[in-house]
């Protein structure tokens, strides 16, 4: 059931114009340079250090590595990463 | 930066201890509590700007994960007003030098009186106290200038001008006095002859010779007192003193119109006081200004000073007097009495002071395009001599030719 509705959901981000994220409960990641990347739709914190952010999301987790990192604002949805980022990767459950 | 900007509430610099800091950072952002400026200090402590909130949702998130708070620093409004408070009598000290100083700035500090005798600036000063113009007065209560002027020279009767000038914070009067001519005495000898035709009523003689006898008509330039006495072989030339009180007729015509139309001040008044800033004006004091169907307004504007600078903020007096005008229409007896009354007046600021009406006939009254024009024949006894000076010498010579 839950597999139809990811589909479902799949499709109509297809034919509509609405985007992925916003259809899907997706992560969007806005990377500004190397120094400012922004997350929407994240589903909680898991790890942050100066080197490296663990962030929940939508069917896994967003590892992010870099140097001097700093959280610059936290909302509910949203969190804004300041530093310089060198990897963001995927890991799955 | 910007979130400093942004925080009108108070906001804490926290250092966060605990094994689970990042679930502390995500059930704050669930709980809607902001923070910002998060920087790992080692494994364990976080250190952030975390936004002010009820102190028992940030205890129960603390406890619920296990991590302990350490404020490091405290900012915003309500902190600042706390340490304002705490420095209570500092902050007093400044607002009351301030007010001081802006009390100061609007005060009259000279008040000069130029080109008027000790007496007259004495005269001066005490109605200009009056009218709240004195040295360490406040410049809000002082009159407008032109005000000053018309009031001074309303009750000053030996002053022919009265300026007053302003220039910041000193007043300046200037005043030119009266000077009356002396009266020149004519030393010399001369003559007393008719200023005008009249007959002669009676004559009071002080010196000189009198050749007119009363009763008699007399032509204007006929000699009336000879400054010439004793006899002809020895003549003496005298000053001709005395007055000669005659008989003189005038004619006047005068008009009045029956209906005329005048604005009084009915004698209601309201002032309205208003605080000007940037030019937009807010009454503070005086709203029944309104109720007046027909008034004159009278405007005083103050501007606020601080030091030498004028500030945008200025003090506004309006003065609103009610004003009506009135139709009057004349009955004809009234018309009458009227137009005798003002040209008697006329007359006798024509004539020489003791001067004295002795009779008036009215010859002729007509009425024309609603007005009524009287002609009065008047019969005066007046001092008709006047001073001629004589040149003894000439006069000498003419005698002895004859």
């Amino acid at each position: 059931m839950k597999k139809w509705t990811a589909r479902f959901k799949k499709w109509f981000a297809a034919v509509s114009d609405i985007p992925a994220d916003v259809v899907m409960d997706l992560p969007r990641i806005t990377l500004i340079g190397q120094f400012h990347l922004s997350i929407e739709n994240h589903k909680g914190v898991l790890a942050f250090s100066k080197n490296e952010l663990k962030l929940a999301v939508q069917n896994g987790q967003l590892h992010i590595t870099g140097e001097e990192f700093v959280l610059e604002t936290i909302l509910e949805k949203e969190i804004y990463l300041e530093g310089r980022v060198k990897d963001v990767r995927f890991v799955d459950d | 930066m910007k979130h400093q900007i942004q925080r009108t509430g108070g906001y804490l610099k926290a250092a966060i201890t605990g094994a689970e800091t990042e679930r502390f950072i995500t059930r704050c952002a669930e709980e809607g509590i902001r923070m910002w400026q998060v920087r790992r200090k080692n494994e364990t402590t976080l250190i952030c700007y975390i936004e002010l909130t009820e102190a028992g949702k940030l205890k129960k998130i603390l406890k619920e994960t296990g991590s302990r708070m350490r404020i490091l620093d405290k900012k915003g409004v309500p902190f600042l007003w706390g340490s304002i408070r705490s420095r209570l009598g500092m902050v007093a000290g400044l607002f009351f030098f301030l007010v001081l100083l802006l009390t100061l700035s609007n005060m009259v500090w000279d008040v000069e009186v130029n080109g008027a005798d000790p007496k007259l600036e004495e005269q001066i000063r005490s109605l200009l106290k009056n009218d709240h113009l004195y040295v360490g007065s406040l410049e809000f209560f002082v009159p407008a200038t032109d005000q000053l002027e018309s009031k001074l020279s309303a009750k000053l009767i030996n002053v022919t001008w009265i300026g007053v000038s302003q220039d910041g914070t000193s007043y300046r009067i200037d005043v030119v006095q009266k000077k009356y001519p002396k009266k020149i005495e004519t030393a010399g000898p001369r003559n007393l002859v008719a200023a005008k035709q009249a007959v002669i009523h009676n004559m009071f003689v002080e010196t000189g010779q009198p050749v007119v006898e009363s009763n008699q008509f007399v032509k204007p330039g006929q000699i009336l007192v000879l400054g010439r006495i004793g006899n002809e072989n020895e003549p003496k030339f005298v000053s001709a003193n005395g007055k000669v009180i005659g008989e003189t007729w005038y004619q006047s015509e005068t008009a009045i119109p029956m209906k005329s139309r005048y604005t009084l001040y009915t004698g209601k008044s309201a002032t309205q006081h208003r605080l000007v800033f940037w030019g937009w004006s807010l009454p503070i004091w005086g709203f029944k200004a309104e109720s007046f169907k027909n008034y004159d307004k009278e405007v005083i504007r103050k501007p606020l000073r601080f030091l030498i600078w004028e500030l945008p903020v200025s003090y506004e007096q309006m003065l609103y007097r009610e004003k009506q005008t009135v139709m009057r229409s004349l009955k004809e007896n009234e018309a009458l009495s009227e137009a005798k009354e003002t040209a008697e007046k006329k007359l006798l600021n024509e004539l020489p002071d003791d001067s004295e009406i002795v009779s008036s006939t009215i010859e002729d009254k007509r009425m024309e395009s609603g007005k009524l024009t009287v002609r009065i024949h008047y019969i005066v006894y007046e001092n008709i001599a006047i001073p001629q000076p004589i040149d003894p010498a000439k006069e000498q010579k003419n005698m002895k030719a004859k």
